[in-house]
């Protein structure tokens, strides 16, 4: 059977996107965040994995308001680059492990979890601000799942977690031996609108990513709500960390911790190794 | 009245040629979405703390700055009532304050 054998849960935002496409990366404000970036790309380098799962929220690019998904996964050949607004980025089709994708999708309907399943799909910066910084060249093919954090009603970071339990366990159950890296990418605190709007939560942040490491499940007993009042409306995004940890085995250690609080958000990289 | 025809005439300029339209006749393109007077008079005047007051999300917000060579900065500073200048600079006085929390930097 496929093997989970590391989880890596990061940041994604335009602001990433925008300083890699504008050569930006070795500036003495974005260079602490791409060094890290790097050094990640190298530790999931030799871990070599066969597919990523990548738990991330769309940003009103792929879904609209006419029906928002839940939950969704992929289930494509390959996924478009989408045009958010500035023209596509500059990058080609990001290829889908589509046999992980239909397993994936057939067992959590099984087990009681009906995810949509898109069959076209344009992975927005979501996906596509961190990944090309942690398969530079879409060497590994790819599985996304996305979480609604965008349009009410919003999923409860419980039920966030439980998603991301019934994809570790349907892929634990692929046939093969695949080697599966999980991600979630989301977070940390920012706010974009409003009067609080740019407000960093640094000391928050850094409580979360405790809370990830050493007792997830106490992340259970937040409310959206709750997510939204200590680290900003738009930081919600963080159940994607919660749903990356819960498919994880109990037996995953973190291996590489990064927080950088800077411009308008908490950037944080956390890397998990499970032991073989 | 509809904050799902607002949504839509932010969101459709994800397209080049409704960009293109929205840059030499933002009016026309306007036209095409069920707003009233006001929602009308916001997408026009770019009244971002308006828009999103009303309710309109800032990841459709985004691609009405970008069909408006509107930075995104400046968007966001607006929402505070502040400068490009002014919201940069509160930025840069938080992360100083913000620093000892930083982990891993090399």
């Amino acid at each position: 059977m496929a093997r989970i054998v590391a989880g890596l849960a990061c940041s994604h935002a335009p602001s990433i996107a925008h300083a890699y496409d504008h050569g930006m990366t070795n500036d003495a404000g974005w260079q602490p965040l791409f060094r890290a970036f790097e050094k990640s790309q190298h530790w999931l380098e030799e871990l070599k994995p066969d597919v990523l799962v990548v738990i991330y929220n769309d940003h009103v690019d792929q879904y609209f308001y006419d029906a928002w998904p839940t939950f969704s996964i992929g289930m494509a050949e390959q996924y478009d680059i989408p045009d958010e607004g500035m023209g596509a980025r500059a990058f080609p089709p990001v290829p889908g492990h589509k046999k992980l994708a239909e397993h994936i999708a057939a067992n959590m309907v099984a087990e009681g979890f009906d995810i949509t399943a898109s069959h076209r799909m344009s992975l927005d910066h979501g996906f596509l601000s961190p990944m090309p910084l942690l398969d530079d060249g879409w060497k590994i093919p790819v599985v996304p799942l996305t979480i609604n954090v965008v349009l009410p009603p919003l999923p409860s970071p419980k039920r966030c977690w439980q998603m991301g339990e019934a994809v570790g366990r349907a892929i634990r159950s692929f046939p093969g031996d695949a080697r599966v890296i999980v991600f979630g990418t989301g977070g940390l605190s920012h706010t974009l609108t409003g009067t609080q709007c740019g407000r960093v939560a640094a000391e928050w942040d850094r409580k979360f990513m405790d809370l990830i490491e050493s007792s997830p499940q106490e992340l259970n007993g937040y409310t959206m709500a709750d997510f939204a009042r200590l680290g900003g409306e738009h930081s919600v995004e963080v159940v994607q960390w919660m749903a990356m940890r819960a498919a994880l085995p109990p037996n995953a250690r973190v291996e590489r911790k990064f927080y950088y609080p800077f411009g308008m958000m908490g950037y944080g990289i956390m890397a998990f190794r499970v032991p073989d | 009245m509809s904050l799902y025809e607002l949504s839509r005439a932010c969101y459709d300029l994800r397209d080049e040629a409704k960009r293109q339209q929205f840059r030499t006749n933002p009016g026309a393109h306007a036209a095409c979405y069920e707003l009233t007077p006001r929602e009308r008079e916001m997408l026009l005047n770019l009244d971002w703390r308006g828009l999103a007051e009303t309710g309109v999300s800032i990841y459709v917000l985004t691609k009405l700055g970008a069909a408006s060579n509107v930075e995104f900065l400046e968007l966001e500073g607006a929402m505070r009532g502040m400068s490009k200048q002014q919201f940069v600079d509160f930025l840069k006085r938080q992360a100083e304050q913000n620093k000892h929390f930083a982990l891993g930097v090399e």
